[in-house]
């Protein structure tokens, strides 16, 4: 043990021997934790005090008998054989005690590293919904979902992953509702992964997602529990990784990268108007700076000549073509978003200051970009924010300088052609076997929220075992009328 | 069941193969040939059409097994398939052609036209040699928004209509309006796609309710679109030489901003042709190499 856990170079393993006492004599015995990870108070409490101080065993039970049911008091505890597997619990927190005498270890869970506290979500904030996000422990995360869909049919199967880190994931779902081919291919996914330490929920999603080189993410992680929970109950599956404060929810289809945790608790119309409005800044994000290069270097005629001309004379004396000075303006853009994520709080409110009022005003007084592009980027900007999932407006912007070379290169032509050639990509993916543009394409499921007594079906994507998730009839006080 | 395409799907993709050919030349050329008897024979036309559809589905519907592909035997039917594949493949090269040469014409004077071929090619292949699943969603996600902006654009130009501008209904008459009638027939010839496509569709057995749903969706479109051109088109001259759409598009006005439509219904005339182009080049490569691999007896 000494050897394994490089004691004393490491120097936050705890290695303590001490004697055991029995009613036919003391025996020798240690117990290795490691500083940090396990509650202290707890090992001196419910294992050292008890074993030490001596607590009688019964004449006819064997030692290993004695300390597993009369002498360590932990909620849980077990016998462990395989010398892996104790390593692997207390690389996790846990407690692993050895008695002279006994041919397994006793691991007592232990657990007590510190964590966060359950916080509010920081970028799936709801008015209206639920105010607990997920935080970086495993457990705590099962807990906070187990807690909403209180079924005992919830599965958390336990999985491993990393052949040095043994990162803990749980795969999770509900037994007598989710697909058993799409709960079998997580599974194996998840299994089959081979790699020394997986740190992070992100390096999970790249490892088992269908397509890693396309821009738009084809795995949603959410941060909030009732999102997860809801998933759960739709039939579909999550995965948790410890130390990752998001889940994945699969499979998820284009859709739900746009369905934002709002929808659920406002009434149906303005859920539906919400995501309009989020459809349309997710295509003005995509659309509008390749439109506008479109116009003005092919498509004159579909705006007035006065208006024309007033666009054309706010850009004299701007030395750059149209496409490099939106170029420009873009990659300033993407700019001052990466150092408003990285900068420090504090001084936070200051790139917006910096960005949008001093680079910008100076910017068009110097006559480097015209005013209405900095229009045009702001707006786009604007409609990448709309969008929920943080990772589809990433994708929104790099595909955004796509299509603006596309324009460039051939107006509303080369928009459509580069248009076309990703949906005819996207139309062919599937994301755990389901199709990636499902229900946009009618293959199933709804473009449009429906009123909560309407959603009697689950999505039909997902093959469930019990398609119905309520009766024709959910009101039946309507019944009595 | 998994690889089938639902209704939706289905409807859409003979639809659009149904109405693209009628955004370029068919409706143009009964205008050429009978100038204001133009919008009959495409009525005409249209009726023709449904009812040869009808006729043939219902021949369908009793002998299905024979003609669906994987079935059949004998070299009658692998000629027929070929006969379509090879149709459908000059088609889509036609088209691509001349959507470049229209689009050169319209809105590109001083590019080459092999440079707007390339990229709605290129968006072709890519379609044609993907997967089905991907033409299927594609012509979904695609075919709505496209017959939403016609549909918008007939609307918007009924301000403007005049139906006194629809006399003389038959035109110049005679063999010129027979002529015409078959201008505007040819726009349905895309029908062949139905031959190799069928057996995507969710009920292949009995596609008869698909395929006259499709009917019916293109040649309301058919019909649509050179009449509300007629209704709008004082001048007689004006009827002959023009892609009606196009002329529609040129003719209304959506207040200060948009004054003209017309370079945003290109890009909908491209997506629809781009669409049309990638499934009949994927349902003909795909007769070629049933036909290669089984043999010409054995498609």
């Amino acid at each position: 043990m000494i050897q394994v856990l490089s004691i004393p170079e490491n120097f936050d393993a705890v290695l303590r021997e001490f004697q055991v006492r029995f009613s036919d004599g003391y025996a020798d015995a240690f117990l290795v934790y490691y500083d940090g990870m396990s509650q202290q108070s707890l090992i001196n409490i419910n294992i050292l005090y008890p074993m030490m101080l001596g607590i009688e065993s019964a004449g006819s039970e064997s030692r290993e008998e004695s300390v597993y049911r009369r002498i360590i008091a932990a909620g849980q505890l077990s016998k462990v054989y395989e010398w892996d597997k104790v390593i692997d619990g207390i690389e996790f927190g846990e407690c692993a005690v050895f008695v002279d005498g006994c041919e397994c270890a006793f691991v007592a869970d232990t657990k007590g590293w510190d964590k966060r506290g359950v916080s509010e979500p920081s970028t799936e904030a709801s008015l209206s919904g639920p105010q607990e996000a997920f935080i970086e422990t495993i457990m705590s995360n099962i807990a906070l979902i187990r807690k909403i869909v209180k079924d005992p049919n919830l599965i958390a199967e336990k999985i491993s992953i990393g052949t040095k880190s043994k990162t803990p994931c749980a795969l999770m779902y509900i037994s007598d509702i989710a697909n058993n081919a799409l709960v079998s291919d997580v599974r194996y996914r998840l299994k089959s992964i081979e790699l020394e330490y997986l740190i992070s929920v992100s390096e999970a999603e790249q490892l088992i997602e269908d397509n890693s080189f396309y821009p738009a993410p084809q795995i949603l992680k959410t941060e909030r529990p009732d999102k997860a929970a809801s998933a759960l109950a739709d039939g579909r599956c999550v995965v948790i990784v410890q130390g990752s404060p998001f889940v994945m929810i699969l499979p998820s289809v284009a859709l739900d990268f746009i369905e934002a945790s709002e929808d659920n608790y406002v009434r149906f119309p303005a859920a539906n108007f919400m995501r309009l409005v989020r459809l349309f800044g997710a295509f003005l994000a995509l659309f509008l700076p390749a439109f506008f290069i479109a116009v003005a270097l092919y498509h004159h005629d579909i705006i007035p000549s006065d208006l024309l001309l007033s666009i054309e004379a706010t850009r004299e004396g701007v030395p750059f073509p149209v496409f490099v000075e939106l170029i420009l303006m873009e990659l300033a853009f993407e700019l001052i978003k990466e150092a408003s994520i990285r900068i420090p709080s504090p001084v936070g409110s200051t790139i917006g200051i910096i960005g949008g009022l001093i680079l910008g005003q100076a910017a068009v007084e110097a006559n480097i970009v015209s005013p209405i592009l900095i229009i045009i980027v702001s707006i786009a900007g604007l409609g990448a924010f709309s969008v929920p999932s943080i990772a589809l407006s990433r994708s929104i912007s790099v595909m955004r300088f796509a299509y603006t070379i596309a324009a460039a290169l051939c107006g509303f032509v080369g928009i459509v052609s580069l248009l076309l050639i990703n949906i005819f990509y996207l139309g062919g993916r599937e994301s755990f076997g389901t199709s990636y543009l499902a229900p946009i394409s009618g293959f199933g499921g709804n473009l449009f929220i429906r009123p909560m007594w309407k959603k009697e079906k689950r999505p039909e994507i997902l093959k469930t075992k019990h398609e119905r998730k309520q009766p024709h009839m959910s009101k039946k006080w309507e019944e009595r009328k | 069941m998994k690889d089938k395409f639902g209704k939706w799907e289905s409807v859409c993709i003979l639809s659009n193969a149904l109405l693209h050919r009628s955004l370029t030349y068919s409706a143009g050329c009964a205008f050429e040939h009978t100038g204001s008897g133009g919008t009959l024979c495409t009525v005409i036309a249209g009726v023709i059409a449904l009812i040869i559809l009808y006729a043939l589905m219902t021949v369908y519907g009793r002998h299905g097994a024979v003609l669906t592909a994987k079935t059949s035997g004998g070299a009658a039917h692998s000629l027929i398939f070929g006969a379509a594949a090879l149709f459908l493949f000059v088609s889509a090269v036609c088209t691509l052609y001349d959507f470049s040469y229209l689009i050169k014409s319209l809105a590109y004077p001083n590019t080459p036209i092999w440079y707007i071929f390339v990229f709605p090619a290129i968006a072709a292949l890519f379609g044609g040699f993907g997967k089905k699943r991907s033409i299927a969603s594609a012509h979904a996600i695609i075919f709505p928004i496209s017959a939403a902006a016609i549909a918008v654009l007939c609307l918007s130009s009924l301000p403007q209509a005049d139906v006194s501008n629809l006399f003389p209904l038959l035109g110049s008459g005679g063999g010129k309006f027979t002529l015409g009638i078959l201008s505007a027939l040819s726009a349905y010839a895309d029908a062949v796609l139905i031959l190799p496509a069928v057996e995507d569709f969710t009920d292949c057995r009995s596609p008869r309710g698909i395929v006259m749903t499709a009917a019916v969706v293109a040649v309301i479109f058919n019909i649509a679109v050179p009449l509300c051109f007629q209704l709008i088109t004082l001048n007689r001259s004006e009827l002959i030489s023009v892609i009606p759409i196009y002329k529609l598009t040129k003719s209304i006005s959506y207040g200060r901003f948009f004054q003209h439509p017309s370079a945003l219904f290109l890009a909908f005339w491209a997506m629809s042709g781009i669409l049309y182009c990638a499934a009949a080049i994927h349902y003909a490569v795909r007769v070629v190499r049933n036909l290669r691999t089984k043999g010409v007896s054995g498609h």
